[in-house]
Formats: structure tokens, sequence, C-alpha cells
């Protein structure tokens, strides 16, 4: 384009992520403006914030979400408490390191593919991965068959990069975590903080000195974590339950699963190492209708 | 009223309204007060200053533009009036000459009204209907066209 960067760039963000794309193929000129991160970044934050929670939600290293600034700011007046100074810090830390994911052209680039093909994807409704719950066993062999089978499949919910299984017999939950192969991002992201800590403290909402990108072998993990429609690094964990139940729910932020029995009572437990915690006990002649866990909150 | 003065030596007399228009002559009229001396604009020929007086006289009496902090979100741009439209009908040279201008004089409706139209340009075409329009030559290699088609498989159907 004859105009300086600046104004191409006010151009580009007038645009539609298709028109970016078409832009992009031009020239060697236009292919260098139209994935650059001033272009990409504010039109894949804006366009595709489906598409990018994974690399917003999963990443960081203790899971936290971005705050905006209203609560930043409730945080420096709450600053005099050392102890919440440095978890503002921390989890300030964790944001601008795992925003900085973001600034790689071929994140940004996979960011724009996946907002090109959103309507195509729900559209076909392709699935972007796909369970075998039991009786199809975990190895093949016959006596996971046997020992694993528990009726059919009584209710599924899918929250938090996370499949949960009860059965009809309701002998135990069984949970696959489909997120583990994001473990080593947010190993990459505390490495990221530990190497660059002065530099990411030294940010404002003004600017900073500049941060250095991610390896562009960080970034190779990166893309083959968010790769739609590829094998996935599926982990089982299955938590026996004390008395089976007829719903259940789980949170796992806060590693908590509930579990509701017919009788009326209640269990918790430890999604991680699968111990039973508390039993609650609801009174009276009351059915339970929904149970929902949210937080630390029942 | 107020003189302005084009790269090529030429005065142009305005109304003071219609040149504050530009936050460059806005900010230089309250440091140097009332004055019958031109302002030079080096950057902008006669042709493009009188395109931009045009622009300025004709939105004398808009409202001033509300600042926001959501400069980096995508704006829509199919809201032109058939006014600024017609304003804008001219050859590609002196559109971004315009822009250029609008820039340097720090007038952000004339800014935002050149980057709408130049974004409706290239709006719904092909890459190579965007170098012939703009007369660009494609100059990626085999090898580098191969590299992007690679990066690009996801978006085929487009």
């Amino acid at each position: 384009m004859r105009l300086p960067y600046d104004l191409a760039v006010l151009v580009a963000r007038q645009l539609s992520a298709k028109d970016v794309f078409h832009c992009s193929l031009v020239n060697k000129d236009w292919h260098r403006l139209f994935t650059s991160d001033d272009v990409l970044h504010p039109l894949v934050s804006q366009f595709s914030h489906y598409d990018q929670e994974p690399l917003l939600l999963r990443c960081m290293p203790n899971g936290h979400v971005h705050h905006g600034e209203e609560e930043d700011e409730e945080v420096a007046e709450e600053g005099k408490d050392p102890k919440a100074e440095a978890e503002a810090e921390r989890i300030k830390l964790e944001d601008l390191a795992n925003q900085q994911w973001m600034k790689s052209s071929r994140v940004l680039a996979r960011g724009l593919g996946k907002t090109l093909n959103r309507e195509r994807r729900w559209r076909r409704a392709e699935p972007t991965c796909r369970l075998y719950l039991p009786p199809v066993p975990m190895d093949g062999s016959d006596s996971d068959i046997l020992e694993e089978w528990q009726g059919r499949v009584k209710s599924v919910k899918m929250k938090g990069g996370m499949v949960a299984v009860l059965y009809e017999k309701g002998k135990s939950i069984r949970i696959w975590n489909l997120d583990t192969e994001y473990d080593e991002i947010r190993d990459m992201t505390e490495r990221y903080i530990n190497d660059n800590r002065e530099i990411l403290k030294a940010q404002t909402k003004y600017g900073g000195p500049p941060m250095p990108p991610y390896e562009e072998e960080q970034v190779d993990a990166l893309l083959r974590c968010t790769r739609s429609g590829g094998p996935r690094n599926m982990k089982l964990k299955v938590v026996e339950m004390r008395i089976p139940p007829i719903m259940f729910d789980y949170f796992s932020n806060s590693d908590t699963l509930v579990a509701a029995a017919a009788n009326g009572e209640v269990d918790v437990y430890d999604m991680v190492s699968g111990q039973h915690q508390r039993t609650l006990k609801v009174g009276g002649n009351l059915n339970i209708g929904s149970i929902h866990v949210w937080l630390d909150y029942l | 009223m107020v003189v302005l003065q084009s790269s090529d030596g030429k005065n142009f007399t305005v109304e003071r309204g219609v040149a504050i228009q530009s936050v460059l002559i806005k900010n230089l009229l309250e440091d140097i007060g009332e004055s019958d001396e031109p302002i030079p604009l080096p950057n902008v020929s006669s042709k493009v200053l009188e395109k931009v007086i045009e622009y300025c006289e004709y939105h004398v009496d808009d409202p001033s533009p509300i600042l926001d902090d959501l400069d980096e979100i995508p704006k829509r741009s199919d809201d032109i009036t058939p006014q600024d439209e017609n304003y804008m009908k001219v050859d590609q040279e002196l559109l971004f000459e315009i822009l250029l201008a609008a820039n340097y004089m720090d007038i952000k409706p004339l800014l935002e009204l050149g980057c709408k139209t130049v974004a409706n340009m290239i709006r719904n075409k092909t890459a190579q209907e965007i170098r012939t329009m703009f007369n660009i030559v494609d100059d990626f290699s085999p090898e580098e066209r191969e590299q992007i088609k690679k990066e690009n498989e996801w978006a085929e159907d487009h």
C-alpha cells in the first residue's frame, strides 16, 4: 500500500477477517503488513473470543483469567496488604505473559484461520475430538470391558477442558482431561515469567520495555495444542463414588466434584486425589432437581 | 480569518472555524495567538490543501469527534454519507495524498473517512483483484507462495 505503515494499519482495521486474509496474499509488503500483530491482534481479539479462549484460559500457570482495568484499580486500592499486592502482581505477570502468546504472528494466523473457518466448522458440526466411552475399551482389552462396564451412559458434562461421564450403575465418574497438552505450555509461560520478571513488572497500561517473543519451538508446541481435529493426549481419572449418584457437577478450577444421590445425600470429592471429602444432607422430603458447583459454592 | 500556505507557496484564506478542524493548526493558533502571517504547511500541496479545505468547510458545523479508548477495535465502514462518498470520488493518487494530509494536519474525521474509503475499495476483492486495482506486482517467489499456501491450508475455501 502506498501509505505509511501506521496509516495502512488504520485502513486494515476497517477490514473483515476474510478481507485481511486476501490482502495478506497480495505481495510481500502487504503480507508483512497484514500478518503483523498490529493488524491481526485487534482483529482476532475482537472477532474470535471463542477461538482464543483456549489460549487465554489454558496457557496460564494458575489458570487465572484477565480481570480488566476496573479490578486492577481495585487491587491498587488494596495495595497496602502485602499478600494481596503480591497476588495482584502474580496475576498481572501471568496475564502479560499469556497475552504475549497472542503476539506471535503464527498464533495470530491460527486465530485468523479459526475465525475464518468458524462458520464452516459450526455449520458442519465438525468434531474437535472424539471420545470412546465404555463398553468400547480404553486399550482394547476384554478385561477392561468387564471391569469398567457400568451400564448405559446416564449423563455427560463438558466443562473446563474436561469431559465427565456418569453411568447407570453409578460406581464411579470417569473424567477425561483434554487439556493435558497445555501442561507443557503452562510450564513455558511460567519460565517466560521467571526469565522476564523485571520487564513484565515494568509494563503499565501505557506500555513499557519491549517484551521478548516466545521462541519458535514454543510457538510450535502451542499450535499443536490448538489444532482442531487432531488427536488429543487425553488423561482419564476415575473417581469412585461412595453411593451411586443420580446427578453430578464439577468445577475444575477448584478441583471439586459433587454428586447427589436419590436419598438426598450430596458427596463432595477432590477431583485430583479422587478422595471423598464430606457429605451434605438435604433434609425433609425434598427431592434434588439439579446440582451446580461454582467456585467454592455448592 | 486564517491564512494557510501550501508547499508550493499558494495562500488560502479560510475562516478560523474551518482551520481549527485541524488539531495541528488549532494548537498552533493557541500557541502563537492571532496573526496575519500565513501558516506554512510544507507537507501539503495546493491541490490537496484545496480538497482538505473543501472538506473542512462542509463539516464546519459538525460536532467535535468523540475520542474513544477503543481505537484498537475494528470499526464499521459502511456509514459514509453520500456527500462524503462523493467528496472521495478522486483518483487514487489524490486519495492517498488526502489521507496523508489528514494525518499530518490531524483532522481525525477526514482521516477516518479516507481509511474507510480505501477499506471499501479493498472489501470483497481477491488478492488478484486488489493487485489490479492498485497496480501492484506480485513479488512472491514460487517457494514463498508454496510456504504461504502451506501455512494457510485452513483457508482453502476462501
